[in-house]
């Protein structure tokens, strides 16, 4: 009887639709326990498993991606590809070095990088050295494999042809997501290898935080690779970051008349950034923009350089939006006039609901009066119904306003600040604009002291979540 | 109080108990809450019949939806990162979920018939939880699973499982 009762009531009887709700929840070595367990556990394990392809830019991956999109069952499973194309820049100049080298050659070699490192006193005795030199050559053989693999795919467009040859097979694909930058597996991790030695896993560490100087030729090729399979009318969703902005437009040309396909883009989210000075060219990004009438999300980050201008909002967002959809709006490293800003947002506050603003500056034409962050907020409460909002870092008007905003998630508040933070002020006004409470600003009587409010016409209570900053530094990057 | 009876409603569970509750709690089941609006005023003097769910689960699903009646709202799934995985549950969660496999797997599949979204994360999340970081025979053996796969199956399914590479 127990026995009968603890198989009634075992996850096997669990309906599919939990099944794959609790899959959701687990990460890629997770999935492949549990799709080992049974075969009630199997189909839903996969399902989450396969969802999203984590692809690396290395010969091994590769092949990886060329099994499941060769497999009749995974590679309908498949609905996003995640690519993070960080190659290596350059081999340990040991590595190069020790190529030729005898035996003792190759010891004293090694000596002088561990020293090089200042790592020597942590190999303590020499079987243990020989140990780690044995290892190191194992792992040298590996890295230079995995190195020839990098050149090949870079060499007579062998990464673009891959990736045609694999995506179109991805029957269901519904999303290509770019990352160069975000850490994940170290490099140590090849084949055949089980782990460093204390000198070639510090070395190897610093290689693997490179971020891929390529990553904006890697980005377009994969979406030209979708492109490739016909039209883009299957692609959601469309992600990547750290793309200096003119690397990004050159390598953008062969693929813009593919944008007219964007049509079914619901979701984009662009990081993008400029180390130096120069006229930026909005061209590439407008025309993007211009072409996906389906978005529902959108996120644009821009990181300009130290004393670099941010991009202008209204050059890169077209004039007239025509996002009937938008319910999502991420913006960070603009700059714009606020009646440009109030116009966009008029425009999309039916569907409107979430929005992140992040080192903003309202700009002033001449001529013009400047634009106030407070009467934005004011602005929002009265004419958007948002349910989200989210400020943070800088904004400034460069005349009168400049505001620092810390931005914390709501759910580090309690520890972060005690249980007074809910009266702090970036909170009041979330709550103002999102849950209509009272304004924190109210406006002063013409004979106050403006002084005590930094010559605003407002009285307020400023905070930590909330400060006020001098605008002697308003031109930086912030 | 008067007030309070007013609004309350009684259900009846598959093995006939019935369970009195406030409407507004019991509205925490988006399957009752239509079926209130579809009843209108016979639904005050009217019992509800939940014919899927025993008693003692009830009261238990009915204690999780009164600790939450003024909950507000779950915020839009965009508004944030959605794709971010979190297996965080709140402590007063976790307790409640402190039961015997049975009764969580009872709880899952009545806040699922129920429609009561958050429950269900919750207890989704708990047997999430204790699947993390375990190997494929500590899993059956928590759940009492039964390894129906073949060494030769079980070999190619470990194959597979290098294709999808970890983040």
């Amino acid at each position: 009887m127990a026995l009968v009762e603890r198989e009634l009531y075992s996850t096997v009887t669990l309906p599919l639709e939990i099944l794959d709700a609790i899959c959701e929840q687990l990460s890629h070595s997770d999935l492949k326990a549990l799709r080992l367990t049974s075969r009630a556990w199997q189909r839903s394990a996969e399902k989450a498993l396969f969802d999203v392809i984590y692809l690396k830019f290395n010969g091994a991956s590769f092949e990886r991606l060329q099994s499941i999109s060769d497999h009749p069952k995974f590679s309908k499973l498949v609905h996003y590809v995640h690519y993070d194309s960080r190659q290596l820049q350059h081999a340990p100049a040991f590595i190069k070095r020790s190529l030729d080298l005898s035996n003792d050659q190759y010891l004293s070699a090694y000596t002088h990088a561990a020293n090089e490192q200042r790592l020597a006193h942590r190999v303590k005795s020499r079987l243990e050295f020989v140990e780690a030199l044995i290892q190191f050559q194992e792992f040298q053989s590996n890295f230079l494999a995995y190195a020839a693999a990098q050149k090949f795919l870079l060499r007579d467009g062998n990464e673009s042809k891959t990736l045609r040859g694999c995506i179109s097979k991805l029957s269901n694909l519904l999303g290509l997501r770019h990352s160069s930058y975000e850490k994940t597996e170290p490099l140590w991790h090849l084949p055949g290898f089980e782990g460093p030695d204390p000198v070639s896993g510090s070395i190897l560490q610093d290689l693997s935080e490179q971020t891929s100087s390529k990553a904006h030729e890697h980005f377009w090729n994969l979406f030209g690779a979708a492109c490739s399979s016909g039209d883009t009318h299957w692609l959601r969703e469309l992600q990547g970051s750290k793309f200096q902005l003119q690397k990004w437009n050159i390598a953008a040309a062969p693929y813009i008349n593919s944008f007219g396909d964007l049509t079914a883009l619901q979701e984009l989210n662009l990081g993008l950034l400029e180390s130096h000075d120069i006229q930026y060219d909005h061209t590439i990004l407008a025309k993007l923009l211009k072409n996906v009438p389906s978005l529902q999300s959108l996120q644009l980050d821009f990181t300009p350089g130290y004393a670099a201008p941010r991009l202008t909002l209204a050059d890169t967002v077209p004039s007239n939006p025509h996002w009937k959809f938008l319910g999502r709006l991420v913006l960070h490293g603009f700059e714009t006039t606020e009646v440009y800003l109030r116009k966009f947002f008029l425009h999309h506050a039916n569907t409107l609901h979430s929005l992140e603003l992040g080192n903003m500056v309202f700009c002033q034409p001449d001529g013009e009066k400047a634009g106030s962050w407070i009467s934005f907020i004011i602005f929002l409460n009265r004419s958007m119904r948002l349910k989200h909002v989210k400020f943070y870092g800088k904004l400034s008007n460069h005349v009168d306003e400049s505001w620092f905003v810390d931005g914390h998630d709501s759910s580090d508040d309690r520890w972060y600040f005690g249980p007074d933070h809910f009266d702090c002020l970036e909170l009041r006004i979330k709550r103002f604009i999102t849950l209509n409470d009272p304004c924190p600003f109210e406006p002063l009587a013409e004979d106050a002291d403006l002084g005590r409010y930094f010559n605003l016409p407002w009285m307020f209570s400023i905070d930590f979540s909330w400060k006020f900053q001098g605008l002697e530094d308003s031109n930086d990057s912030g | 109080m008067a007030a309070s009876e007013s609004t309350r409603i009684t259900l009846v569970s598959n093995d006939g108990a019935e369970v009195h509750v406030e409407r507004n709690v019991a509205e925490r089941s988006m399957l009752i809450k239509n079926m209130m609006e579809d009843l209108g005023e016979a639904a005050m003097t009217q019992s509800v019949p939940i014919p899927n769910v025993n008693e003692s689960v009830l009261k238990k699903v009915i204690e999780w939806c009164e600790h939450h009646k003024n909950d507000p709202p779950a915020a839009a799934d965009d508004d944030s990162d959605s794709r971010k995985k979190t297996t965080d549950i709140e402590e007063w969660d976790q307790k409640f979920m402190q039961v015997d496999q049975e009764m969580l797997f009872e709880i899952i599949l009545a806040s699922n018939y129920l429609d009561i979204k958050p429950l269900l994360d919750v207890g989704c999340k708990t047997v999430a939880n204790m699947i993390k970081g375990k190997s494929p025979e500590e899993i059956r053996k928590t759940f009492n699973i039964t390894n129906d796969f073949t060494p030769e199956e079980e070999e190619q399914i470990r194959r597979e499982n290098e294709w999808a590479e970890d983040r």
